[in-house]
């Protein structure tokens, strides 16, 4: 009786935890705090002797700053990146760490017994803290990763999707920015190809506003799913199937991150540039910083 | 012609996980939009094609300049 566990149910909203003033804090806002929290106390360590020639752990957290700026240097040129980086970084940082949460014991098995549950089920409160038999199904967690929550993703999309039009308008001008989803002047110009080009224009508009969604689902699907196979495959194979998950998972956390901060990184880029040049200046640029990256290389490996 | 530097891995697999949300949400929106105006105008599937095949016409188009880039 002792070592039986029974699976816990999954669910898609979020459960509440606490009402202080009346205001809900689910379990996935206290874990958003949390990683908050964690960022916030990493970066603090990491930079506060801010030596010349860094050591211990002020080098790994400068490893992991520049990894992802190369990147972003990589993808749009070094001038773009010192406008996309912030934001890029942040969702690149806050995802990763939101959804390597899902790894830590703790994590969805920590928590308050659902009394109404329990009296559901005609059982008695349970007598420890250390829930057995019937009891292991109805926990509500205190932990859960922030990005298994579809509210923290629609969120990170929303922000995403808003600011890449801002930095549209912001870099083409309200006119042509506007220019690329209605495009009025090309239905009355353009002769027959014209009302095309205008059905053209609000397609492109459709999928601006489809790629909320996409975004959102994804690393919504990617972590809550990973976090149910965590949850499973500690049932099915006790001990030894996690061995195999959970470097897994810390992998999909990784890549949705990346993903995340690259596809918000990419579509910007495709903001700011007007569709007459496309593609000029930011390659232009790319291609100067591979060049010198290049070059760099060079001399160092002789 | 200029050589152009290799796209960016990552950035690459980034937008291959992008492909298929592209193609698939706006076919969804279409038959959910689609489904919905059959409710109200009480036709049977007339909008629901329709609609479907409005987000077929946009998921491949979508698809289309998600990867202009490259060509």
């Amino acid at each position: 009786m002792f070592l039986q566990w029974r699976l816990q149910s999954f669910n898609i909203p979020p459960d509440v935890i606490f009402t202080p003033f009346g205001f809900s804090i689910t379990n996935t806002l206290l874990c958003t705090w949390i990683t908050l929290v964690l960022l916030v106390i990493i970066i603090y360590f990491g930079t506060r002797k801010r030596n010349i020639i860094p050591s211990g752990f002020q080098n790994f957290v400068e490893w992991g700053y520049e990894g992802i700026l190369n990147l972003v240097v990589g993808v749009v040129g070094r001038e773009k990146a010192r406008r996309f980086f912030p934001l890029v970084g942040v969702f690149f940082f806050f995802a990763l760490f939101a959804n390597l949460l899902d790894i830590l014991p703790g994590i969805d098995t920590i928590g308050w017994v659902d009394q109404s549950k329990v009296l559901a089920a005609h059982l008695n409160p349970p007598g420890s803290f250390l829930l057995s038999g019937a009891y292991t199904s109805m926990i509500i967690p205190w932990f859960r990763p922030p990005t298994t929550d579809l509210n923290v993703t629609f969120a990170m999309a929303l922000i995403s999707v808003i600011v890449t039009q801002i930095f549209g308008f912001v870099a083409l001008g309200a006119g042509q920015h506007l220019g690329k989803y209605f495009k009025f002047k090309e239905l009355f110009t353009n002769g027959v190809q014209g009302p095309i080009e205008f059905f053209v224009g609000i397609i492109e508009l459709i999928t601006e506003i489809s790629r909320v969604l996409s975004f959102a689902f994804r690393l919504f699907g990617n972590i809550f799913a990973g976090s149910a196979v965590l949850a499973v495959f500690a049932f099915l194979v006790p001990a030894l199937g996690n061995i195999i998950f959970i470097p897994f998972e810390i992998f999909v956390s990784l890549v949705q991150a990346l993903i995340f901060a690259l596809l918000t990184l990419v579509f910007m880029e495709m903001a700011v540039t007007s569709q007459e040049h496309a593609a000029d200046e930011s390659e232009h640029e790319a291609e100067e910083e591979y060049v010198h990256n290049e070059e760099k290389e060079l001399a160092t490996s002789h | 012609m200029k050589k152009k530097p290799p796209p960016s891995v990552w950035g690459s697999l980034a937008l291959m996980g992008q492909l298929g949300f592209t193609i698939a949400i706006p076919l969804a929106l279409g038959a959910w939009g689609g489904s919905y105006l059959d409710g109200i105008t009480h036709t049977k599937s007339l909008y629901l094609l329709l609609g479907l095949l409005l987000g077929l016409i946009v998921g491949v188009y979508g698809a289309y300049r998600l990867f202009s880039r490259f060509f």
